[in-house]
């Protein structure tokens, strides 16, 4: 959005079990919400990724909201993978 | 007659589950140990111990409290499974609520898993016995009526 000073509001980053949140899982999360927020997905070390999320968001709330949502997609994932 | 009496009144008591605590408990001496808060807000933390719930029940328990929290899973040292929830809206919610629910559904998806093992070979054997109903049997036994009985007469 034009005139939005996107930097001001942070960045999430969170260190993550693979072996519960499969990078497929987080790879649909991330094409999920393309249009909601960028994400970042590093490896760590054994069974740990770091990902980031920086969301495309005008006020906290939505900030918030599209962090969390991301996060439970995630999980709605991994767990429709875990559980198949 | 004998006059009716009153159902005397279930005291409620708090329980303990085992394998379950807050995540700080024996660290705080706060009422609930395991609400924090962060960036993104307050949560509440269950550290769950994944020798007594099966991570089938701990995976069907968060996915079933996706609809209202948001819930995000960790692994933690000694192989624990951390579960944080928040609440959907910022204002909405006691997360103490949230915890004493999850550590219920958790106890709910797991003696599900164990009644559904237990009750396997029954629920197969109805189940072919069902679609051996269906199967056509062989010959046309049963299909031509009898009618030898009237030519005796």
């Amino acid at each position: 959005m034009p005139g939005f000073d996107f930097s001001k509001l942070p960045d999430v980053s969170r260190i993550v079990d693979t072996r519960i949140y499969s990078r497929r899982a987080l790879a649909d999360a991330q094409a999920a919400f393309r249009d909601h927020c960028h994400v970042d997905i590093r490896y760590v070390g054994h069974a740990r990724v770091g990902v980031t999320v920086h969301p495309v968001a005008t006020d906290d709330a939505e900030w918030r909201r599209v962090v969390l949502e991301f996060w439970n997609f995630a999980l709605d994932a991994a767990c429709q993978q875990q559980l198949a | 007659m004998s006059p009716i009496r009153p159902t005397p009144r279930m005291r409620r008591t708090l329980r303990t589950v085992p394998g379950i605590l807050g995540a700080d408990e024996g660290r705080s001496s706060a009422v609930w140990p395991g609400l924090t808060t962060d960036q993104l807000g307050d949560h509440s933390v269950v550290s769950i111990d994944p020798g007594l719930y099966s991570e089938a029940a701990i995976y069907k328990a968060a996915y079933w409290f996706t609809d209202r929290y948001y819930v995000f899973l960790d692994r933690a040292q000694e192989g624990r499974i951390v579960v944080e929830l928040r609440a959907k809206e910022t204002s909405g919610g006691d997360l103490r609520i949230a915890c004493a629910e999850f550590c219920n559904a958790l106890i709910d998806f797991r003696v599900r898993d164990i009644v559904a093992k237990e009750t396997m070979p029954i629920r197969e054997a109805l189940v072919t016995k069902a679609f051996m109903e269906g199967v056509p049997q062989s010959g046309l036994q049963g299909a031509i009526s009898d009618e030898r009985h009237l030519a005796k007469k």
